[in-house]
């Protein structure tokens, strides 16, 4: 087999392949660099609601979820917290009454809006709270676990604790 | 043309005339990218006032909007200003009775929310501007998050 030959053209794609790789790295580098700013971790108090499950599970987890349960949260990093509490009330579904075009509120059966209030430390930045990579805000969707159980639902509240939770 | 080794006029094969090909596209984009200066547009810079509503939504939504604070826009993170005030009030519905007739109607356990925020932004011919460009448009729709929530807002109106 014959010396392979280097020409100007294999020279100038090894160039751009060089600078898209340092491209690359520059950008994901910078992008970790503002993550990492978030070194404040503060005390938040949240909840997550799971909406319309049903009897069985909401059951299930008024059996398996106690008070003091260590939570992971987040599909990823795994952040921790406590649970504080469980609740559950019935789901609701709209009924719009013919005769008056009247709106209300009509309780299913058999179907349950499942309330879970925790407590964790998360790292709090001029713009989120963030559990790991996942924002902690009302109307997210955030995903938990506990012993024997786990759900996803809507954050529904978030409020800061301790000491500094008025510097809002 | 192109002899039977692949080369135009015999002298450079069509690979390597393709890689040129690539290669000045991708220079002349980060030319227009980073280095093109745009067409400079007369602008002031002033602040601007002007108002969201955030419609049927539920307590908590109102609750976290109360909180006010700097609101991004959640796509591009581009700060869009600062919530100053919140009037919060129940939602209302237009709904049809079996009549046929239209009534307006409370939407129970829903609210609708005006956010009066503020920025400093940019006016030009074209219109009103974030400092970081993001257009305000009476109309425009924006999927938005605070610290404390992230939700969608119509703008309703725009004063400087």
């Amino acid at each position: 087999m014959g010396k392979p030959k280097f020409n100007i053209i294999d020279l100038l794609i090894i160039v751009v392949v060089i600078a898209v790789i340092a491209a690359g790295v520059y950008i994901i580098s910078s992008k970790k660099e503002g993550a990492s700013s978030k070194d404040n971790k503060v005390t938040v108090e949240f909840v997550i609601e799971e909406t319309n499950v049903d009897s069985s599970r909401k059951e299930s987890y008024e059996t398996l979820a106690k008070k003091g349960d260590i939570i992971t949260f987040g599909e990823k990093e795994k952040i921790t917290g406590t649970l504080k509490k469980v609740e559950a009330e019935p789901a609701k579904m709209v009924f719009d009454d013919p005769k008056t075009g009247k709106r209300s509120w009509v309780e299913k059966i058999g179907v349950y809006d499942m309330k879970f209030v925790f407590e964790a430390e998360l790292d709090e930045t001029e713009t989120d709270f963030l559990a790991g990579s996942s924002k902690v805000k009302v109307g997210k969707t955030l995903v938990f676990s506990g012993k024997g159980y786990a759900g996803s639902g809507i954050v529904i509240k978030v409020e800061k604790k301790g000491a500094d939770a008025n510097d809002k | 043309m192109i002899n039977k080794d692949g080369k135009l006029f015999g002298k450079i094969s069509i690979i390597d005339l393709l890689v040129i090909a690539v290669i000045a596209a991708m220079a002349a984009g980060v030319y227009m990218r980073f280095f093109k200066t745009p067409e400079k547009v007369e602008v002031k810079t002033e602040k601007l006032t002007y108002t969201m509503k955030v419609t049927d939504a539920r307590i908590y939504t109102m609750e976290a909007l109360e909180e006010k604070g700097d609101i991004y826009d959640a796509d591009t993170k581009e700060k869009l200003g600062t919530i100053k005030d919140v009037k919060i009030d129940t939602a209302k519905m237009t709904n049809l009775t079996d009549k046929g007739e239209a009534v307006e109607v409370e939407y129970p356990e829903r609210y609708t929310a005006i956010l009066t925020i503020e920025v400093d932004g940019n006016v030009n011919a074209n219109g009103y501007y974030t400092q970081s460009n993001e257009p305000i448009c009476v109309g425009s729709v924006k999927y938005f998050e605070t610290k404390y929530v992230a939700t969608t807002g119509v703008i309703m109106d725009i004063k400087e």
